[in-house]
């Protein structure tokens, strides 16, 4: 993406004049591609000047002294919301902002983070949330860093994960200096994201973009927690601050979060407490580490099982209650089942059959009792379907789980007699008994394959929790491709131990993602931890120079499988049911020939590097030598050559 | 003749269920089953395979017809190739008992 340098007013006459005269004769309607030899006329490229505006250095005008641009007041009111970071690759239309962050804002709360893909900046901001609790403003150029940053956006608003993105632009088509500025301006510069974030808005003057920043963070702080976006106007950024204006910003105060009433809430725990085998199932229910000891102290209150699907850490893995991998011990026998921010609730309670038709069937009995505590109740947009399949439950409560939960229990224990105790005490003693036989079985099933090469990933699991599990660490990527074995063997029991993925299951989030959670990790001297796959490393490699620039101390290890995996198994089933060659299918659908050097990758963005490992007695002293480098505050990658999952 | 033709069918039923692992191996990797059961049978998005894989008549009968996500072989690998397969899985060692790998015991 190019990005031009500032010109001033006498640079956008000339080029405008030069550029009318480039245009004249040329025709609209000509394709964007014509074959060699066509004698179509092609269309007028830009002209010297117009280039020269883009790519030249700045253009010799008068200066215009300003000492206290618009920039200044954004800067104050990011400063006033307790912004530490500004993820941003460079933008022209973003210029004045910049500058003011960095010399106005003396580059601290926000720091300006460097970038090499708007898609990075707000995967960043993704990441960085789930460990501070708070968001960061990703600054995008214009219409195409806005482009390249949609994606992304849909990640975090997929996983209710707030950010606030800064939208360059320049409105006023009179500001514009050349062609570029016209191809990066738009009507309406939100757009593009509007049907995935929570709100946006087009301040025109700086009283309006204080007032409009304080919602904007208000909003995507307020469960549901979501990204949301604000444009910011060039040329509002760069003229003065009017005398008259008093730079007031408003006072953002304490946000609470949505709980459900009383009554409905003691409603619930009437059922829980009579229930004779009660399920929870939560998602993202843990949004901090509060949510986490409440939803534990609600399950062992009343010995319930714990289905963790682990879009956060909701529940310790290896606490007896939790059931994340054998939901079919539990939920075809429950009574009730109560969802937690569950992100799709229905397919929670249903199985697929095989075939084109998914045939869908229920697998909770006749009966049973389906609850829903969710804050995206609240709060759902139309184009986008992430919403899931509708759950015909018996009980939806629209509230935050993590803020209704302190609630609800209270009211179970007060619901609560020594007849259900003594049950509910039976109950428990059976699930204990059960975890142990549950455990060695996944134990075994590590096992297999355990000195293979490719490497397996269950080896790779145990390898690194050999090396983490006395640290202050954090898994910053999730597990989903190498069959989990990190939520299955690992005893992870603190919420900063585990944050999921990606929200939209986009590809290009890790890198990004992860440097963003390592940078709030780091004020807590805590390792973080990203396996990383190799296809949605490959989408934003450039985040590893940003953690390098940083000193980001990230260990990232590369689940290097050389493939697409999970679309080589997609296509293979396709050649499969077309009858048709199967061993054809790695076409399109694997990394090889070449095979992709990372450390060397890495090594040319200056983080320390080594690999590829490729068998599992080399991958002990590997992993030592990279813990012991993110303890120094460094970023350090392995490529393990990997098993498919 | 017809003790011939017997004798053919038992040998061909015999190298059936015997197998070449060699070429059963080669089948494995080039057919990309190890994607989904690792190249060692030990399971991954697919289920484990090896040690101690299904009989022959089992696995050519599955793979013609499977269920779950498995796609159907039903012409791009013969009977004999699939006892290839079934021979090379049959090679591949148990791993140690678990109470002997410290890694998963901590």
């Amino acid at each position: 993406m190019a990005k031009h340098k500032g010109t001033g007013r006498r640079g956008f006459l000339k080029g405008a004049a030069a550029g009318a005269a480039a245009l004249v004769g040329s025709t609209g309607s000509a394709p964007a591609q014509e074959p060699a030899g066509s004698a179509r006329p092609a269309a007028a490229p830009p002209s010297v000047p117009q280039r020269a505006l883009e790519t030249g250095p700045v253009a010799s005008v008068s200066a215009e002294i300003i000492e206290a641009p618009g920039s200044d007041y954004m800067v104050d009111v990011f400063k006033s919301l307790g912004i530490e970071y500004y993820a941003a690759n460079p933008s022209s239309t973003l210029k004045s902002l910049h500058e003011s962050i960095l010399n106005y804002g003396g580059n601290q709360a926000p720091e300006f983070i460097t970038c090499t893909h708007e898609e990075a900046s707000v995967a960043f901001g993704n990441g960085y949330y789930k460990i501070a609790g708070k968001p960061i403003v990703a600054g995008l150029h214009g219409t195409v860093g806005s482009q390249h940053a949609a994606m992304a956006v849909y990640n975090a608003y997929c996983d209710q994960a707030p950010v606030i993105v800064i939208m360059g632009n320049i409105l006023d088509a009179g500001q514009r200096r050349s062609y570029v500025d016209w191809l990066h301006s738009s009507q309406d510069v939100a757009a593009i994201l509007r049907e995935y974030t929570k709100w946006d808005d087009s301040p025109v003057s700086l009283s309006h973009f204080g007032e409009s920043a304080v919602r904007a963070y208000k909003l995507a702080m307020t469960p549901p927690l979501m990204p949301v976006a604000l444009v910011c106007d060039e040329p509002l950024q760069e003229r003065p601050i009017p005398r008259e204006f008093d730079r007031h910003i408003p006072k953002l105060g304490t946000l609470a979060a949505p709980t459900a009433d009383p009554a409905t809430v003691t409603q619930l725990a009437k059922m829980l407490v009579a229930a004779e085998s009660p399920v929870f199932i939560a998602s993202r229910c843990a949004r901090t580490a509060a949510g986490m000891k409440s939803l534990v102290e609600l399950a062992e209150l009343l010995q319930a099982p714990v289905v963790d699907q682990h879009f956060r850490l909701n529940f310790p893995t290896r606490h007896p209650l939790n059931y994340s991998y054998r939901t079919r011990d539990v939920i075809p026998t429950a009574d009730v089942v109560v969802g937690f921010e569950v992100m799709d609730f229905w397919a929670s309670l249903h199985a697929f059959g095989r075939g084109r038709e998914a045939n869908p069937r229920r697998i909770t009995k006749p009966g049973a009792k389906i609850v829903s505590i969710t804050a995206t109740d609240l709060f759902t947009k139309s184009v986008y379907e992430n919403f899931q399949r509708f759950e015909d439950s018996d009980l939806a409560i629209a509230a935050d789980a993590e803020a209704t939960l302190p609630f609800l229990l209270e009211a179970v224990k007060r619901e609560m007699t020594p007849g259900r105790q003594r049950a509910i005490e039976a109950r428990g003693a059976k699930h204990a008994a059960a975890w142990p036989k549950a455990y060695e079985q996944d134990k075994l099933a590590a096992s297999y394959g355990w000195d293979s090469s490719p490497i397996s990933t269950s080896r790779l699991s145990m390898e690194l929790w050999a090396q983490l599990k006395n640290e202050d660490f954090s898994l910053v990527n999730d597990t989903v491709f190498l069959q989990n074995w990190p939520l299955r063997l690992w005893d992870l029991k603190q919420h900063h131990q585990y944050i999921g993925g990606r929200g939209g299951e986009g590809l290009g989030y890790g890198p990004p993602a992860a440097a963003g959670a390592a940078l709030a990790n780091k004020k807590f001297g805590r390792i973080s931890l990203n396996i990383q796959g190799d296809g949605d490393f490959m989408y934003c490699p450039g985040a590893l120079w940003t953690a390098a620039h940083h000193k980001i101390p990230l260990l990232t290890v590369m689940h290097n499988n050389r493939a697409y995996n999970q679309e080589v198994m997609l296509v293979q089933r396709m050649a499969g049911e077309h009858k048709r060659a199967i061993d054809r299918c790695g076409i399109g659908t694997t990394l090889t020939e070449p095979n992709i050097d990372y450390a060397k990758m890495a090594q040319s963005m200056g983080v320390e590097a080594e690999g590829p490992v490729t068998e599992a007695k080399n991958l002990a002293p590997a992993i030592a030598r990279g813990v012991a480098a993110a303890r120094r505050g460094e970023p350090y990658l392995i490529d393990v050559v990997t098993q498919g999952r | 003749m017809i003790r011939v033709a017997c004798i053919l069918l038992i040998t061909a039923a015999l190298a059936l269920a015997q197998g070449n692992p060699e070429n059963g191996k080669r089948v494995f990797m080039k057919q990309m089953c190890y994607r989904c059961h690792g190249t060692d049978g030990q399971g991954g998005a697919g289920p484990r395979l090896a040690p101690k894989p299904i009989s022959t008549e089992a696995l050519i009968k599955y793979v013609r017809n499977p269920t779950g996500q498995m796609p159907p072989y039903t012409n791009q690998v013969t009977d004999a190739a699939l006892a290839d397969i079934r021979a090379y899985l049959a090679t591949i060692p148990a791993p140690p008992p678990v109470k002997d790998i410290p890694l998963l015991n901590q």
